[in-house]
């Protein structure tokens, strides 16, 4: 502390300055001394200098921006990797180690052998990938709360997760070893031949959402913790992916490339000639080679890169048209300040970049996406398809049997109540919403239409499945876990005996599995065996929880 | 000189971690949940601990060593070592903290080498050409040239000089980290303030 401040006002030079500018720069020097100090800098020229200069120190230098997005997952593997390579434990000790576990291996076996009839299979039997995570599931699994705070971070912990559903449209499907599908749930190895007069709407892991265009061929090749892999033959796959911190990148390949996506709106096209063409309406996805991994481009939301000409354009409708069901976009924030997912009504949402599109909200819709010069030739080729009025069936066998469609029978009992009420009101409001959600290509519209209902109808003893419509919309095509169960759980406090109870009491569960929270999903899976034992959804429980098995 | 500064922090990183007690006290219960979860390698909680502190780790990397190609490898040493070091962390101190010290014991010889060669090249630079003109007019030059001044600071001095000023930690916080008495860290920070002032005004 400097005891100039009390002395009279004599002499305040260069010196007592230049030693005074610490106390003055971190905010210590007292009022008189810090007008001394001012005084003294007005007055000269050189303290004036000295003074800017150890201001700049003083301040610190201006830190780069942190690592975000691909960078910041690449140096999180790249931290990964080195973990493992900077893990070397003295030679010792890995002889010791290594000696002693040979060691008593030996003794163990000769021991069993010696004293035991062991069947030889039980040597040699690995532990099963299906054991392996279910104790990593056991071991991380924990409490309800622990579940509910792992699955706000992410992450697939659980097989009963690795699996896909059919949201809507009309494909042939082919699971693994199986000659078709047999219900709209489907493991990874399934491959899609889109109906070329509808697309498909599927659901992967719970976290993605995803458009398959007609006459595309697609492939679910991977899903592990770290890594999901598409492989697209043909056609268009719009995907929606909104990747929190643990969820695995997702990888699509096509012939001629592999886009790997951290989280982001966009699709992937691979035309007659197998050329890829990649466009980002939201985020930001890598191109490679899909033999070397060599970088070809990082392309960024509002451009369209095609792989083979390397050259960049702008999104066009049909990149829009074929991303639009995936719109539930980021909304506005409940009472809680929570974010709340804003339900699809056919606009283009404000957080997707379409260049030339009005930031107005009235005109965000397709019609007012400019066209590019080869879109205005092939008028919409490959998605613009003529809306068939015929019901949209999630999934064809190969002799053309149709698989279940939970929500279209609701809907269509839910319209007929509403015919022998006579209740024209009502009747013409749920009309509108049947139309919306008939046709696959304008299903993802039925949940505000069907919202609207509600907040019309909702006290109406007969408008009670529209909760569950709703409930099953919101979970589909916006992965809203938490609206979907405030809805099911409303429509079952109010109809508990409803016919459609089973039905939520199972979309409960799977909304559970999707959002992770395997031990919610494992009670609520034993109580929908407790009440339904022979029920329409056994088999799809099992398939999920084959650990269930003895619930009945 | 990678495999130097590595070696010298695998030396002096953990130690002191394994003799502290188990009932750390400056975690949250949800922070210790975390440590627990990383132990056993789980790659949500090595993945949260990375985006929490890697801008931490960066700009205290950029603030020591100034514009560097190194600064990506040395993060990626910092959290790798972190990392396989969890099971030794007890928690007697908060995460940030204990990432500073390995921070600090990772930078330790690479801080001394520069330091030393930076010292050959200016000395060489003064004897050839005579002192350039130090006149800095806008803010930016200025904060090039407080840069380039830091960089002249002795390592141990300009340790805790960036600790202190530029990263807030109090003497007794640095203290831990660098595995000195409080006097000496204080001590340094006196130094470091005259040589920085001797440095401008030179």
């Amino acid at each position: 502390m400097s005891n100039r401040e009390t002395q009279p006002r004599t002499r305040y030079s260069c010196q007592e300055a230049r030693e005074d500018s610490e106390l003055v720069l971190s905010d210590r020097a007292t009022a008189v001394l810090r007008e001394r100090y001012d005084e003294h800098l007005r007055s000269c020229r050189d303290c004036r200098r000295v003074h800017r200069a150890l201001y700049a120190v003083y301040e610190g230098p201006i830190v780069p921006a942190a690592s975000a997005g691909l960078r910041e997952e690449k140096e999180f593997h790249a931290i990964l990797r080195r973990m493992k390579t900077e893990r070397v434990e003295p030679w010792y000790r890995r002889w010791a180690v290594g000696a002693t576990v040979g060691g008593l291996a030996t003794a163990a076996a000769v021991l069993t052998l010696t004293l035991f009839d062991v069947a030889p299979e039980a040597l040699s039997l690995p532990p099963s990938e299906d054991d392996a995570h279910h104790q990593l599931a056991g071991a991380f699994g924990g409490s309800a709360a622990d579940e509910a705070a792992h699955s706000a971070e992410g992450g697939i912990d659980h097989p009963a997760q690795s699996y896909g559903r059919v949201v809507g449209g009309l494909a042939l499907i082919l699971p693994p070893g199986e000659q078709a599908a047999s219900s709209n749930t489907f493991p990874v190895g399934t491959r899609f031949s889109v109906d070329p007069d509808q697309s498909l709407q599927v659901g992967l892991v719970g976290k993605i959402v995803a458009n398959f265009t007609p006459s595309s061929e697609i492939e679910w090749t991977a899903a592990s913790p770290s890594l999901l892999e598409l492989q697209v033959e043909r056609g268009i796959a719009a995907v929606r992916y909104d990747r929190r911190a643990s969820d695995p990148v997702l990888q699509i390949r096509t012939p001629t490339a592999v886009v790997r996506v951290i989280g982001t709106v966009f699709t992937v096209e691979v035309q007659d000639d197998s050329n890829t063409i990649v466009s980002v309406l939201r985020g930001q996805v890598e191109v490679l080679h899909p033999k070397t991994n060599r970088l070809l481009a990082e392309v960024e939301s509002g451009f369209r890169y095609d792989v083979a000409k390397s050259t960049f354009d702008d999104p066009g409708k049909t990149e829009v048209e074929a991303a639009l069901p995936l719109s539930n976009d980021h909304g506005k924030e409940d009472a809680a300040g929570a974010e709340v997912l804003a339900l699809a009504d056919g606009r283009i949402p404000a957080g997707w970049n379409v260049p030339g599109l009005p930031e107005d909200p009235r005109f965000r819709t397709v019609d007012y996406v400019p066209a590019r010069a080869s879109e205005s030739n092939a008028a919409g080729v490959t998605v613009a398809r003529s809306r068939r009025p015929e019901r949209a069936v999630a999934v064809e066998t190969r002799d053309g049997r149709q698989v279940d469609d939970e929500g279209e029978d609701i809907i269509a009992r839910l319209t007929r109540d509403a015919e022998l009420t006579r209740r024209k009101e009502l009747r013409g409001a749920l009309d509108s919403c049947r139309g919306l959600y008939e046709s696959v290509e304008t299903r993802y519209l039925a949940a505000k239409c069907l919202s609207t209902f509600i907040d019309k109808y909702g006290d109406d003893p007969l408008a009670v499945e529209g909760y569950l419509l709703v409930g099953i919309l919101r979970m589909d095509y916006a992965l809203d876990y938490d609206a979907a169960e405030v809805a099911f759980q409303t429509f079952l406090r109010r109809a508990p005996n409803h016919a459609s109870a089973e039905v939520a009491l199972y979309r409960m569960l799977l909304a559970s599995t999707e959002n992770g929270r395997i031990s919610e999903a494992l009670e609520r899976g034993r109580k929908y065996l407790q009440r339904y034992p022979n029920g329409k959804y056994v088999g799809k429980v099992l398939q999920r929880f084959p650990e269930l098995k003895s619930e009945l | 000189m990678l495999e130097h500064v590595e070696n010298f922090a695998i030396a002096h990183a953990q130690p002191n971690e394994a003799a502290a007690s188990e009932s750390g006290t400056f975690l949250s219960p949800e922070e210790r949940q975390l440590v627990a979860r990383a132990r056993v390698g789980e790659h949500r909680a090595l993945r949260q601990i990375y985006s929490t502190y890697q801008a931490q780790v960066r700009a205290h990397l950029y603030r020591l060593l100034g514009q560097d190609a190194e600064i990506d490898d040395l993060t990626q040493i910092v959290f790798a070592r972190a990392f396989n070091a969890l099971d030794r962390f007890q928690g007697n101190s908060s995460l940030g903290t204990w990432l500073y010290r390995i921070t600090a014991n990772t930078t330790h010889n690479l801080l001394r080498q520069r330091f030393r060669r930076e010292r050959v090249k200016t000395a060489l630079n003064w004897f050839n050409s005579g002192r350039t003109a130090n006149v800095g007019s806008t803010r930016v030059e200025a904060r090039d040239e407080a840069h380039r001044i830091l960089q002249q600071l002795r390592p141990d001095l300009r340790e805790v000089f960036v600790l202190y000023h530029y990263e807030g930690l109090t003497l007794q916080e640095i203290s831990e980290i660098l595995e000195k008495p409080i006097s000496t860290i204080g001590d340094r920070l006196t130094r470091a303030r005259k040589q920085l002032r001797d440095l401008v005004v030179a």
